[in-house]
């Protein structure tokens, strides 16, 4: 305090001084306050009326609090779940566990190993989605001369040329001055074929003769040959729009931290779950890329996901190019930009198309492939540990990663009732009607935050399917790649096949099948055991009635098996462009498509012209201002549908029909509907009713058939 | 008011069937509109159920409203126009000699057989640069450059621009000289580099969509009916349609709309047309 501050400003000085304090204790205490009730909330055991009475007001205040909309609405309800969650975890682990050591504490600890597991990532999903960032586009500098080169690489290793053309000629159809975009065919498979098509298409093509590190080695062996600025990579079946470009390079051009812009993998096809099982929207990636990198890229913690994204290439080299040590090279690479202290972004409009998994066997594959990335990155370059991160960013790194363990505990969960009705063992050191007091409320508040949280993205309940579906063949690889990171090979997803009869993939669906076989037997000898003692009758139900929800997830998971024929081949799109037809005779008629693809069209006409099967005509696409006449020929013509065949294309008709099925800036964009509202209970309806359809198609076959 | 010229300094754009078309759709879109024949071939009136050897037409030094009405009635119209009527040699010299006196000679008539009633006048030219032409520019509202994709049509473009340059309104009710592609067959890559070159005349200058050549439409002509009956499902009612909304939209702001003219009825009953631009 200097001699000259005059006694007003002392005094104000003290006034002010005296109110920081004074309001840094208020909220100390407050804050002090608020936890001590919060621990007396989540450590007070009560009795089962009281129990009971508190979680039915808790839930009831829940759903009133549903009604109103808006993201603090939404993190409340997050925060009354885990409070639910913690409670029941503490009364778990202490009031139900029993300390002395014999099999039945053991198989009852293994299922609270399993319920932590999941607690541990549903809090961390919590803080992942909390805040979903928005982020909008960021246009470009004016002055086009301003603008940045990219390179563009498509890597292939064994998919066909039918499936990479698209790729290719949307690639070279971006908006982008033609000097500063080269596109370059990765080619890993060394193929004549894609080198005279390169040729052809005025597109460079690099072959570096051998496979090693696959991917990652083919990506990095082309950025050492190549020049661009920045470097966008696509699978070589995710067709990009000629917009991809101007929506991303802008935050790329105008922020020098940003290393990665990445955005969603939009599929046009369906994968094994719609295909097969026939549910609509949302499908399974859009949780991830509607909802979880949104919610990353408030922490900064958004990664890079293979395809449909861009690069700075300066970063990239900084950190040593494309990671090689692991399977999931595109999410290392990214934890290794984050640690260099780069920033990423996610944009998320679809602004590119690929092909879905085509069959169960293929989907397990890639989901193998992912876990145990994944898994080898938490053991050789965990983001719990090392520096370079914020806390956010280990957390939701973390969090992806950790998802892809849940392969025991969905299979403990999927085995825990026959703990008690096989083997009599008490896992739940506690009377039946005070678990249900406790568990139902964790159960029930964590289904319904999630609908509420994610209902948009993902239906109630399905998550359960997809990870029972994919649960027992994580195990052995996720385990496999903790013990020894540098082990396995790298397995492509097969690309471009498909599937010709309608058959059940009994190898695929076995280990269900085994699981759903010891649920039931377990089911029978708990209600042998109940009708012989009466006295376990509560007991016996309560695991009966947890067998009976693992039969109905694992009836829906094994109903993914019975793959449906799927015959396209190439890529086709249901999409409604207005065309017209040229007849021979010289007349036109105009027509809307109902689908194109590469290889015809189905199309409408208002006024059916007659024609013969077999007939050539010329279809002329209008995009923009221009017309595209694609010559065709009629596959046949009845009532108001006209299909058309497309053969002897050139590469200039190709790369029409490309633009106009993949390139419009708005190919993925869904009309303006409203956002799909998630109904558990009729979500958890229609599982059921796929699971007693598996169950009936199941058991209508002869053991011959489902063994082989 | 609105007037419509379409024009081309070549002969077989397809001016006159598509000023016949271009007056139907608007009709059919329940607009007022009447179509002009300033063409001594005189041929616009075929397209409307005109008889051969019908000598009524705008050329005519005495001829009434009354007249047209008259005409219309008896060829139970869909469309009201006026052809240019049949002249000598000797006439059309004096005719043209008359013009180049009275600059305000085809204002006038438009004044006398158009204006009262309509929403717009269509007027169809002769090839070329003659007086004729150079009066429908003058008193025109959108002057349409009929063009067919080929080179030698793209040749004439800065013949054209001079003349509508020098013959055009210079104040704000003109709304512009705009080319559009007629009998396009886009099979022909030299059609398609031809339609890009007029693209590249300036901003926006060519309209963005080209009117097919159709078989439909010659059919029709030679049926005497219109083309609005036959062809109902292709792709030139499709392009005549985005010719008559991109026009609506124009002059969305002065002309009434009486309809969306993207919907287009069915037959219309005979004389409903004319009665529009003529009530009884």
């Amino acid at each position: 305090m200097t001699p000259n501050t005059s006694p007003i400003e002392k005094n104000s000085g003290a006034r002010a001084r005296s109110a920081a304090l004074f309001s840094g204790l208020a909220t100390a205490m407050a804050i002090g306050l608020g936890l001590a009730l919060l621990i007396q909330v989540i450590v007070t055991p009560l009795d089962l009326e009281t129990q009971t009475l508190f979680a039915a007001s808790l839930f009831s205040f829940s759903l009133i609090l549903n009604r109103f909309k808006g993201q603090l609405v939404t993190i409340t309800l997050m925060l009354i779940s885990i409070i639910v969650s913690t409670r029941y975890l503490y009364w778990r682990s202490t009031m139900t566990i029993d300390p002395d050591l014999t099999i039945d504490s053991t198989i009852g600890a293994a299922l609270l190993f399993a319920e932590v597991y999941a607690y541990v990532v549903m809090l961390l999903g919590y803080f992942q989605t909390a805040l979903p960032l928005k982020r909008t586009i960021l246009p470009l500098p004016d002055d086009v001369r301003e603008w940045p080169s990219v390179d563009v690489f498509i890597p292939t290793y064994n998919e066909p040329l039918s499936v990479v053309r698209a790729t290719v000629l949307a690639a070279k159809a971006m908006d982008w001055p033609a000097t500063k975009l080269n596109v370059f065919i990765l080619d890993d498979g060394h193929r004549d074929e894609f080198r005279a098509f390169a040729a052809k298409a005025h597109v460079g093509y690099l072959d570096r003769g051998n496979n090693a590190h696959a991917k990652a080695g083919n990506l990095n062996s082309a950025l050492a040959k190549t020049r661009g600025e920045y470097v966008a990579i696509f699978d070589c079946d995710h067709v990009p729009t000629r917009s991809f470009l101007q929506l991303t390079m802008g935050w790329l051009v105008a922020d020098p931290k940003i290393a990665l812009v990445q955005t969603p993998h939009h599929f046009y096809s369906q994968d094994p779950f719609e295909r097969n099982l026939q549910i609509g929207e949302p499908s399974e990636g859009r949780l991830f890329y509607g909802l979880i990198q949104p919610g990353n890229d408030l922490w900064n913690a958004a990664f890079f996901c293979g395809s449909c994204a861009v690069l700075r290439r300066s970063a990239l080299e900084e950190v040593g190019g494309i990671a090689q040590e692991t399977v999931t090279e595109d999410a290392h690479t990214a934890l290794r930009l984050s640690r260099a202290r780069y920033d990423t972004a996610y944009i998320d409009v679809p602004q590119a198309a690929g092909l879905a998994t085509e069959s169960l066997s293929a989907h397990i594959g890639q989901r193998i492939r992912w876990a145990r990335g994944m898994a080898q990155i938490f053991r050789i370059d965990n983001p719990l540990l090392g520096r370079g991160l914020t806390v956010a960013q280990r957390l939701c790194y973390a969090n992806a990663m950790l998802h892809f363990f849940y392969g025991v505990p969905r299979v403990i969960f999927l085995l825990a009732p026959l703990a008690y009705l096989v083997f009599e063992a008490r896992i739940f050191n506690a009377a039946p009607f005070l678990v249900l007091a406790y568990a139902i409320p964790h159960i029930s508040h964590a289904v319904f935050s999630n609908s509420r949280v994610q209902g948009a993205f993902r239906t109630s309940f399905w998550g359960e399917v997809y990870q029972t579906s994919l649960a027992f063949y994580l195990i052995g690889p996720t385990t496999l790649a903790l013990i020894n990171p540098r082990s396995g090979a790298f397995n492509v997803t097969a690309k471009g096949g498909y599937i010709a009869r309608q058959y059940f993939d009994r190898r695929m669906a076995s280990p269900y099948l085994v699981l759903i076989a010891l649920n039931i037997f377990g089911i029978a000898m708990g209600i042998w055991r109940a009708l012989l003692d009466p006295a376990t009758k509560d007991v016996v139900l309560i695991n009966v009635g947890w067998a009976i929800y693992n039969l109905v997830i694992l009836g829906a998971a094994v109903a993914v098996a019975f793959e449906k024929r799927q015959v396209r081949r190439s890529p086709r799109v249901h999409v409604r462009l207005p065309v017209m037809l040229r007849l021979a005779s010289e007349k036109t008629v105009r027509c809307e498509t109902t689908d194109l693809a590469l290889t015809g069209a189905s199309l409408k006409c208002t006024h059916m012209p007659s024609l013969e099967p077999g007939e050539a005509l010329t279809l002329s696409l209008f995009i923009e201002e221009h017309e595209f006449p694609i010559p065709a020929r009629v596959s046949s013509a009845d009532g108001r549908i006209v299909r058309l065949a497309f053969e002897d294309l050139s590469l200039e008709h190709e790369s029409w029909l490309v633009r106009a099925i993949f390139s419009r800036a708005d190919a993925w964009s869904s009309p303006l509907t409203t956002p799909h509202r998630d109904q558990p209970v009729r979500a958890m309806l229609s599982i059921l009713g796929h699971a007693i359809r598996t169950l009936v198609r199941t058991f209508s076959r002869t053991p011959k058939e489902l063994t082989g | 008011m609105k007037t419509i010229s379409l024009v081309s300094i070549k002969g077989g754009t397809g001016r006159t069937t598509l000023a016949a078309n271009l007056a139907g759709i608007l009709t059919h879109a329940n607009y007022r509109c009447m179509a002009f024949d300033l063409d001594p071939q005189n041929a616009l009136g075929f397209h409307f159920g005109m008889k051969h050897g019908e000598r009524l037409g705008i050329s005519q030094p005495g001829i009434t409203v009354q007249d047209v009405a008259d005409h219309l009635q008896r060829i139970e119209a869909e469309v009201p126009y006026l052809p240019f009527g049949l002249c000598t040699n000797q006439e059309l010299l004096e005719a043209e000699r008359w013009l180049e006196r009275d600059p305000t000679w085809l204002e006038g008539k438009l004044k006398e057989f158009a204006e009262p009633h309509c929403d717009f006048a269509v007027l169809d030219t002769p090839a070329g640069r003659s007086v004729w032409v150079q009066q429908a520019l003058a008193v025109s509202d959108l002057a349409i450059v009929v063009a067919v994709p080929d080179a030698a049509s793209y040749a004439t473009v800065p013949a054209m621009e001079a003349f509508l340059r020098a013959y055009t309104r210079k104040d704000a009710s003109f709304r512009g000289a705009y080319y559009l592609i007629n009998q396009m067959d886009s099979r022909r890559m030299l059609s398609r580099d031809v339609v890009s070159a007029y693209r590249g005349i300036g901003s926006n200058r060519t309209l963005p969509f080209t009117i097919q050549h159709d078989e439909h439409v010659r059919e029709s002509l030679a049926n005497q009916q219109s083309v609005f009956h036959d062809a109902t499902g292709s792709q030139v009612i499709a392009g005549l349609t985005e010719l008559a909304s991109w026009i609506s939209s124009l002059f969305g702001d002065t002309v009434e709309a009486r309809r969306d003219v993207a919907k287009l009825p069915g037959k219309r009953a005979p004389g409903t047309g004319y009665s529009l631009v003529f009530p009884k």
